[in-house]
């Protein structure tokens, strides 16, 4: 025992997902040690190795082969391997299915109804393979009128409810922020897999798990949405307020776009607030004794801590209000992360080393949870668009080399994108600001 | 049988993580025990909303639902004798969740080594907000302290005003989702070798982890990239619309909005120009749009495959035609509470049953888990009582 590959390494995942949510549930269960086999298509491959969102190439080089240096795919598809197959041909088609029989988990967050189109929905798999486990990252779920409607993250952040709730209270903030709901609705997924596979273990079935990334996002604000059926309220924006606490916001520091946050939650913390900014004979101004007052006289409050605040650097406020024991903490930048003394001590950055010639060592985001006994590491870079089509066609499947060499003249597989897909990758890069 | 019969789950909750990673285990049929402090119990029981706005720590919508589906006990842990039941109670036990803080759960002589002693296939899972170690494990936080720390505020809100924070308590249930995901990533190993392990969840480092560009964008390039404008978010009849045309749904968009002669028009030809010409866009999309409903105009973009959204407050929720048939909502009926609407399952397992119940009273299974699952007697729970243990 020991070994992180123990109890994962005979589990074979194939993951037929696109973006983000399914890639991230599938990464999680191939970061765990379990064989996870990505599936494109020359003619869809994966978009974040065509489009890659803000043209982000590793080094910033386009290379020989742009489409697998998109810096999104090499951190969203660490651990697994890569194949193409094209599903939209019979050959395709019954390839997938040879390998379905052999696998015990498909992962896909298609919109739904892209599978029955596909002809490889969970009845079809599940007639190939009664203990396969299908789970599906949908948009909606695979009921209801919106069934077949699609989205991204800054879609559900709209449609969930989040959106509602999270913005300033004077202004429709004509503003986006895609960052939670992908990764959330990977990781609960993911979770979902692991409890679909031990339901089959003491079962001995195969389940088809649908998840509605909406209803995921809109229970993640449960206890707000439930003051609607409660007291008929629709709860409202509060920018940085605060129902309970004040001060709490943030504040602007020197420098510019330069902030920290904060909060005092009782007097005590707002009586070493008033110390830590040499205003003593604020505590006893009968205006801000206990919370009450503070939340009543809230703008006045946050104009004595702006107008202290703005003369720090927001790292240095950070220091000295943590050490006085006010929580605080500077908004720091992507710059400032990748900088950031406490991420480095904890290990955070994911080094990967590629030998090959234009990729050499580069960092990864981490991974933010840590097993003691069976570690997360990254055991495989993000695979070459068909980088394992001999393995899993030869190996795996037992197809001679002339069959797969004719699979080759055909399309159904490659390494390659097709022309189509080549000419919407960019010729040039946004130049490097260093 | 549910995805997790037959699994012990005990819940050391304060910060609402631990509390979400264990009411998702009781979904799929965990047995969970929430053990709360003598007294006042979770802080949550003291945050709203509550029905009628009238607080009361039975009636705290923030506790029923981070707690559907857990038996509740009372337990002072400081004290020698709640140690020992403690201790007694994870012998039972194949998982443990708690959010008290770092090194907390070591200063009551109640750390992973000592616990694995005691239990080697325990799964030991901490949800902190920097994690256990460096130089910021100790810092005070708050959700907007995390928010700032983890990088996401920095990119939230107008490029002009200051950043946002997100609503509501989201990052907690998102760091309660890693934990949930990790725990579960662990039993499926104890269950296959008998080898429990720490489980350590940092939520700044999970919120950093779900950036979406930024550190690619200064790996990449040097770039600092922040909050910025959604050119795109317009005002209709009833509220606002929101459409996000990639590349490949300009045509769809144009055959939507009945102006196929968009299509190839030279001012909106590429993403560029489309939002280089923001504004006159906007104007024509406007005059097809502006006089039509939110849900409306949701609709029929959605049904051409359109990416878009509307900006649905919480009352759109509830009359979405989509929760409504799919019974996203449900009554779930409390002692004291009464019957109230919370969203439900947000994922159909085949023929497995998602579990629904309701939250527990404080204290309100002292009695049976003392005297049936651990052997104690009558007069032992009294006694336990009195001296303040439970």
């Amino acid at each position: 025992m020991g070994n992180e590959l123990t109890s994962n390494s005979k589990l074979r995942i194939l993951d037929l997902s696109m973006f983000w949510a399914g890639a991230a549930c599938a990464g999680f269960l191939g970061d765990l040690g379990m064989e996870v086999i990505k599936i494109e298509s020359c003619q869809h491959p994966d978009p974040d190795r065509i489009v890659t969102q803000g043209l982000l190439y590793l080094h910033n080089e386009l290379g020989e082969e742009p489409w697998n240096r998109g810096m999104i795919h090499l951190r969203r598809h660490r651990n697994k391997s890569g194949i193409t197959v094209d599903l939209t041909t019979p050959e395709g088609k019954e390839l997938f299915l040879r390998l379905v029989k052999v696998s015990d988990m498909v992962v896909e967050n298609f919109r739904v109804g892209v599978l029955e189109k596909l002809g490889i929905a969970y009845p079809v798999l599940k007639k190939v393979n009664p203990q396969i486990i299908l789970i599906s990252v949908s948009s909606q779920g695979d009921t209801g009128p919106e069934r077949t409607y699609g989205s991204n993250a800054e879609i559900l952040a709209f449609t969930s409810g989040v959106r509602s709730i999270s913005d300033y209270p004077d202004e429709i903030g004509l503003f986006t922020a895609a960052n939670i709901p992908d990764p959330l609705a990977g990781t609960v997924a993911a979770g979902f897999a692991l409890a679909a596979l031990r339901h089959r273990r003491k079962t001995g079935k195969g389940i088809h798990v649908v998840l509605s990334q909406r209803e995921l996002l809109t229970a993640c604000i449960g206890e707000i949405v439930m003051d609607y059926p409660m007291n008929r309220r629709i709860p409202q924006p509060k920018g940085n307020q605060h129902s309970f606490y004040a001060p709490h916001g943030c504040y602007p520091c020197k420098g510019k776009d330069s902030w920290i946050a904060l909060v005092a939650r009782d007097d005590i913390e707002w009586e070493t607030l008033c110390r830590a900014m040499d205003r003593p004979e604020l505590i006893n101004n009968s205006r801000f004794v206990g919370v009450a007052n503070r939340l009543r006289h809230r703008e006045e409050v946050d104009k004595v801590i702006a107008s202290w605040t703005i003369h720090f650097e927001k790292k240095e406020l950070m220091k000295l209000l943590q050490e006085k024991g006010v929580p605080a903490s500077a908004l720091f930048s992507a710059p400032d992360l990748v900088e950031d003394p406490h991420l480095k001590a904890s290990g955070f950055w994911d080094r990967i080393d590629d030998p090959r010639p234009g990729f050499g060592t580069y960092l990864c985001k981490g991974r933010g949870v840590t097993l003691s006994k069976t570690p997360l590491r990254t055991q495989r870079r993000a695979p070459d668009l068909g980088e394992h089509n001999q393995y899993v066609y030869g190996t795996l499947l037992g197809l001679s080399e002339q069959e797969i060499t004719e699979l080759g003249k055909k399309g159904v597989i490659g390494s390659a994108p097709a022309p189509d897909v080549m000419a919407r990758i960019p010729k040039t890069l946004p130049k490097a600001r260093r | 049988m549910e995805f997790l019969s037959g699994v012990s789950v005990l819940e050391l909750g304060e910060k609402f993580s631990a509390s979400a990673c264990t009411k998702w285990m009781a979904a799929l049929g965990a047995s969970v025990i929430k053990i709360e402090p003598p007294g006042q119990g979770d802080p949550a029981r003291r945050m709203g909303p509550f029905p009628n706005d009238d607080p009361h720590p039975e009636k705290s919508g923030l506790f029923l639902y981070l707690n559907t589906g857990k038996k509740g006990m009372t337990l002072d842990i400081h004290s020698k004798e709640g140690q020992a039941i403690f201790r007694r109670l994870l012998s039972n036990a194949d998982i443990l969740v708690e959010d008290l803080g770092p090194g907390k759960m070591e200063s009551l002589g109640l750390g992973y080594l000592e616990l694995e002693k005691l239990v080697p296939r325990l799964i030991f899972t901490s949800i902190t907000p920097f994690g256990e170690q460096g130089p910021y494990s100790h810092f005070k936080v708050d959700a907007i302290v995390l928010d700032a720390a983890s990088g996401m505020m920095l990119q939230y809100g107008n490029p002009e005003r200051e950043p946002l924070q997100l609503g509501g308590n989201i990052i907690y249930y998102r760091a309660g989702a890693s934990a949930f995901m990790a725990s579960l990533a662990a039993l499926h190993h104890a269950e296959a070798s008998g080898e429990g392990q720490r489980v350590e969840v940092s939520i700044q480092e999970i919120l950093l982890h779900d950036d979406f560009i930024p550190v690619e964008a200064f790996f990449a390039r040097g770039e600092d990239v922040r909050r910025r404008f959604a050119p795109m978010l317009l005002p209709c009849e009833d509220g606002w619309f929101y459409i996000r045309a990639f590349p490949h749904e300009w045509p769809r968009l144009t055959k939507a909005l009945d102006l196929p002669e968009l299509e190839n028009d030279d001012r909106f030809i590429d993403m560029q120009r489309r939002s280089r010409n923001a504004e006159e866009l906007n104007a024509i999309i406007l005059s097809r749009l502006a006089n039509k409903g939110k849900k409306e105009i949701y609709d029929t973009l959605q049904k051409n495959h359109v990416s878009v959204a509307f900006l649905a407050n919480v009352e759109d929720l509830f009359r979405s035609e989509q929760y409504q048939s799919r019974g996203y909502f449900v009554t779930i009926d409390h002692p004291v509470a009464g019957p109230l609407t919370y969203p439900g399952a947000f994922a159909t397992l085949g023929d497995v049953q998602w579990k629904h119940g309701r939250a527990p009273l404080l204290g309100e299974h002292n009695s049976e888990i003392l005297c049936e699952q651990l052997g104690y007697g009558r007069q032992d729970v009294v006694r336990l009582r009195q001296l303040g243990v439970i």
